[in-house]
């Protein structure tokens, strides 16, 4: 299950996934964040549950960069373990998003 | 009732003794105070009436005998007699007998007072039965108590809590205990413990200890994750558990080659570090609810991690620890465990001095809650981890050298998601487990290649805007649904090689293939939702090839 949590400022959207971020979940996802109104001005995805990726999951996360405004997006990728650092590292997306 | 009159007077047992039968009572008539007790004993009456002064033996003396053959039988004795000084009717009580009434007698008072014993009689007979039932009950309850306790040792033992150089006390406050301590080593050599204390103690809270330490001990050898294990435990917890009843947990993962700790610790007292050189030196405090309480999507799972230096040692305990009072009510308290540590004794007598403070302090009171302290010397577990592992690798118990081939149909590609099952079989092979999450990429990425482009021939290159992934997942289902022949054939074998080995996927699909001497996908620049696939694997794995019309595809995963 994924869930979307709006911070109290009403600027930040949290979603935190499941065990497997691949094409499965993707409409959930999607609609996490294309059902605002208006785009917020910050994301934080929590993969503390997270294990699994694969190609599919990070064109989802190119998905929400782009809805965040490419260059501008700030998305921050929280809880990452390591094996999924390793992954998001071998796709270069440190370059592309923040991941902790 | 069967009443015993005893009385050397004739006229006087004939007219009591008509009296009585009127009244519906049995009566047997003794005429001395011998005659009585033979009596007595032969007939097992219910009520005695006797007299004093008596010929052979005396009513006070009958009385004592008969009392004492009655044992546990409650038979009232009431002397009806002419004495009536208060030293003589106070010996009456005195030798046994249960009460008194003095001659000339009211035929009307003796009467009632014979009713009154009868309902005392009653009253005690019921008593008596309830009493029987209920040690019958108590019986029964400890019989199951030692059943369920040696049930409950057995799944508790399961793991490899004693043989791994863990030092533990668990002092339940009944029979049973609330508080378990549990565990296990990975197949790939990491320890798994959980120390938790269940609200309350007894029965019920024992029982819960049942599943959990069974998901434990399944889980880990399995090779999962304390991660996944602890989402498992608190999910089964929260289903199985009523309301109000949960379980304060803590969960440490032990990996004694990079020498860290990794640490969740959800509702008990703080997970202590401690070092000779630095006392006390980190605590983890509870970061999160109990288990059994959150849904799965509320729980958190993030485990803090603690970089081991040699001579430390990882201490847990329970509130009962704490919690337990000396006699005169006062708590051990965190301050008096912490005076222990303070000491910075040599590391081995921490164990032993924590102990002793509590005994001294408590002087033998009884405790009112279980009581757990857990010490984990992480240097001696570590080498027992390491000389288990090299026994076990040495008796090479595992399947090393195997080959599977799978095909999938349209049926089985629609319904069926063959990744979870072939990451399960691979990670069987030992050392491979580290990779899961390496190799679930891999997989996955191969399948979805075969299955996408292969047999449904879809272009991802649609897919770079949020409308057209969205466009290419729906013509996906759309395609998925309507495929009626072509197959996916998926190849595994793996060849072990000095201490590691090779897995090789290979995947076949029955498409048309693609032209795979076409520029290779990179990553750098690819700001696009796709076009991440193939090289993905590229990354991931030693060597990957195409052949044939490029429907076949062969990773070689070295480790």
């Amino acid at each position: 299950m994924l869930t979307v949590e709006m911070a109290a400022d009403g600027e930040t959207l949290t979603i935190t996934l499941p065990s497997r971020l691949d094409g499965k979940i993707r409409e959930e996802f999607l609609k996490a964040f294309r059902q605002q109104a208006k785009p917020s001005s910050h994301y934080v995805i929590d993969l503390a549950k997270t294990s699994y990726i694969d190609s599919t999951g990070l064109g989802m996360l190119m998905i929400l960069r782009q809805h965040a405004g490419n260059d501008k997006a700030q998305v921050r990728l929280i809880n990452c373990s390591a094996q999924i650092k390793s992954i998001l590292t071998i796709a270069n997306f440190q370059a592309l998003l923040t991941v902790a | 009732m069967n009443i015993l009159i005893a009385d050397d007077t004739r006229t006087n047992r004939l007219i009591l003794g008509s009296m009585l039968r009127e009244d519906r009572h049995t009566v047997i008539l003794a005429e001395n105070g011998r005659e009585a007790v033979a009596l007595f004993e032969a007939e097992q009456p219910d009520l005695v009436i006797m007299d004093l002064v008596m010929p052979e033996l005396d009513g006070y003396e009958a009385a004592r005998m008969i009392k004492s053959l009655a044992c546990h039988r409650f038979v009232p004795i009431m002397f009806l007699t002419a004495v009536s000084d208060e030293e003589g009717l106070a010996k009456c009580i005195a030798c046994g007998g249960d009460d008194f009434l003095t001659k000339p007698y009211n035929q009307t008072i003796l009467r009632a007072k014979i009713a009154a014993w009868k309902r005392m009689l009653d009253l005690h007979r019921t008593v008596t039965a309830q009493n029987e039932k209920l040690e019958e009950h108590h019986a029964r309850l400890r019989q199951e108590e030692d059943v369920a306790n040696q049930i409950r040792s057995n799944v508790l033992d399961a793991g490899c809590l004693n043989h791994i150089g863990i030092r533990y006390r668990l002092t339940p406050a009944a029979i049973l205990g609330g508080d378990l301590i549990l565990a296990a080593r990975r197949p790939t050599g990491a320890l798994h413990i959980m120390v938790g204390d269940f609200t309350g103690h007894g029965l019920s809270s024992s029982i819960g200890a049942l599943p959990v330490a069974d998901l434990f001990y399944q889980m880990t050898e399995q090779g999962c994750l304390l991660r996944d294990i602890v989402i498992a435990v608190n999910e089964k917890l929260r289903r199985t558990l009523p309301i109000g009843l949960f379980c304060a947990a803590c969960f440490i993962d032990l990996a004694p080659l990079t020498r860290a700790a990794f640490v969740w610790n959800g509702g008990l007292p703080p997970v202590l570090v401690f070092n000779p050189d630095a006392g006390c030196r980190a605590h983890i405090p509870s970061r999160h609810p109990p288990l059994g309480l959150l849904s799965d999507e509320e729980f958190r799972c993030s485990f803090e991690e603690i970089a081991l230096t040699s001579d430390d040692r990882i201490l847990v305990y329970s509130d009962g620890l704490i919690e337990a009072s000396n006699p005169a009510g006062e708590l051990f308290g965190e301050e008096r465990l912490m005076r222990c540590l303070a000491k910075r004794s040599s590391s081995d007598k921490v164990f032993d001095d924590i102990l002793d403070a509590l005994g001294a302090f408590t002087s033998g009171a009884i405790l009112q809650d279980d009581l757990t302290l857990v010490d984990i010397p992480v240097d001696r577990v570590a080498a027992q981890l390491d000389h288990a592992n090299i026994q076990e690798t040495s008796q090479g118990e595992w399947p090393l050298e195997w080959d599977i081939q799978i095909r999938l149909g349209p049926d089985a590609i629609r319904t069926h998601d063959p990744v979870p099952d072939l990451l399960q079989l691979v990670s069987q092979i030992p050392g491979l487990y580290r990779h899961k999450e390496r190799l679930f990429t891999v997989l996955s990425e191969i399948l979805t290649n075969a299955i996408d482009h292969g047999l449904l021939g879809l272009d991802s290159s649609f897919k770079s805007s949020i409308e057209g992934f969205e466009r290419y997942y729906r013509e996906r289902d759309q395609r998925l649904t309507e495929l009626c022949d072509g197959s996916i054939t998926v190849h595994l074998w793996h060849i072990p090689e000095n201490g590691g080995g090779t897995l090789t996927i290979r995947v076949e699909d029955s498409g048309p293939g693609f032209d795979h001497s076409s520029p290779a996908q990179n990553f750098s620049g690819n700001v696009t939702v796709s076009g991440r696939g193939i090289a993905l694997i590229r990354s991931l794995c030693q060597q990957v090839t195409f052949h044939g019309k490029g429907n076949c595809i062969e990773a070689v995963f070295a480790w």
